[in-house]
C-alpha cells in the first residue's frame, strides 16, 4: 500500500513536478508513492524526475489520459 | 512513452539564473525553469537587477497615494548609499512597474491587455500563473538575490518585496556562476 497519494490531474509542467518535490522530501527510502496526473508531458516528467533522484518507477496504468504511477523512493531520495 | 535523456546525477549541482528583464514573458520562463531545476533537485539562485525586480515588488495599484507620496529615496537600507540620492530615483519609484500583475509582454502587449490575454491562456490550458510560479520557488528553496548596484539606484530596500532576498554584488554572483552546472540570462 502506497504511504503517500498524489493527485496532480488539472495541473501543468512543472507543476506535478512541484507537488511530488514537495510531497517526497523528508519521506524514507523504501516508501511508495501513487501518483496520478492528465498533463500530455506527465508521465516522461515524472520518469525523468524518478531518474535524476534515484528512484525507482513500479507500477504504470493508463485509464485513457491519466496515467497512474507507483513509485518507490530510492536512497538518494533526499533533496540536495 | 519512452524517458528522454539519460539521467545525469542532479543532487548536488546548482544553477544560476539572472533576470534582467520585467516583462511578463520571459518573468514566466524564468520562474518556470527555476522551479522546474528546484523540484528535480537541484540548488538553485536566482539574481534580480532593475527591471527584473519589479516582479517580486509588492503591488500598488498605479494611482495609489502610497506609489506617489512615499518618498523610497529617503528611506535608508542595507546597500543604500543616501548621500548620492536623487529625486529622480522618487520618479522612477512611482513611474516602475510593481509587482507580477504590471509587467508588460515583450510582443503583443497592446497596451495592457496583452498580459490579460495570456492569462487566460494560461489558466484555460491549467498552467500555472507567475504568481503561484514565484510561491513554489520559495518552497523548494530557490534563493532570491538582488543586486546592491539595482537597491541603490532603484531606491528599494528588502520591505519592497514579497519574498525574502539577499542584497549581493557581482563577487557573489562571480563565485556562484563559477560554481553552478547551468547559467542563464533572461
Amino acid at each position: 500500500m502506497s504511504a503517500v497519494t498524489l493527485d496532480v490531474r488539472g495541473s501543468c509542467c512543472p507543476m506535478p513536478l512541484i507537488h511530488l518535490a514537495k510531497a517526497v522530501n523528508g519521506l524514507e527510502p523504501g516508501v511508495t508513492v501513487e501518483i496520478v496526473g492528465d498533463d500530455p508531458i506527465f508521465e516522461l516528467g515524472i520518469r525523468e524526475f524518478c531518474a535524476a533522484r534515484g528512484y525507482s518507477v513500479e507500477k504504470t496504468r493508463v485509464n485513457g489520459r491519466e496515467v497512474h504511477l507507483q513509485l518507490r523512493i530510492g536512497q538518494a531520495g533526499e533533496a540536495p | 512513452m519512452t524517458a528522454g535523456v539519460a539521467a545525469p546525477k542532479i543532487a548536488g549541482s546548482s544553477g544560476t539564473l539572472l533576470l534582467l528583464s520585467g516583462e511578463l514573458d520571459k518573468a514566466i520562463a524564468a520562474f518556470e525553469i527555476a522551479a522546474g531545476m528546484a523540484a528535480m533537485g537541484m540548488k538553485i539562485n536566482m539574481w534580480f537587477l532593475l527591471f527584473g525586480t519589479n516582479c517580486l515588488r509588492k503591488p500598488k495599484a498605479r494611482l495609489s497615494p502610497l506609489r506617489w507620496l512615499n518618498l523610497p529615496p529617503y528611506v535608508d537600507g542595507p546597500g543604500r548609499n543616501r548621500d548620492t540620492d536623487t529625486p529622480l530615483q522618487w520618479l522612477l519609484h512611482a513611474l516602475n512597474a510593481t509587482g507580477s500583475r504590471q509587467l508588460p509582454l515583450s510582443q503583443l502587449n497592446f497596451a495592457g491587455l496583452g498580459p490579460a490575454l495570456l492569462r487566460r491562456i494560461l489558466d484555460r490550458k491549467h498552467m500555472p500563473q507567475l504568481e503561484l510560479l514565484i510561491r513554489s520557488c520559495e518552497e523548494l528553496g530557490v534563493v532570491f538575490t538582488i543586486c546592491q548596484v539595482c537597491v541603490d539606484s532603484m531606491a528599494l530596500c528588502p520591505e519592497d518585496f514579497i519574498v525574502d532576498v539577499e542584497i549581493r554584488g557581482i563577487s557573489t554572483y562571480t563565485l556562484q556562476v563559477a560554481k553552478s552546472h547551468y547559467n542563464a540570462v533572461f
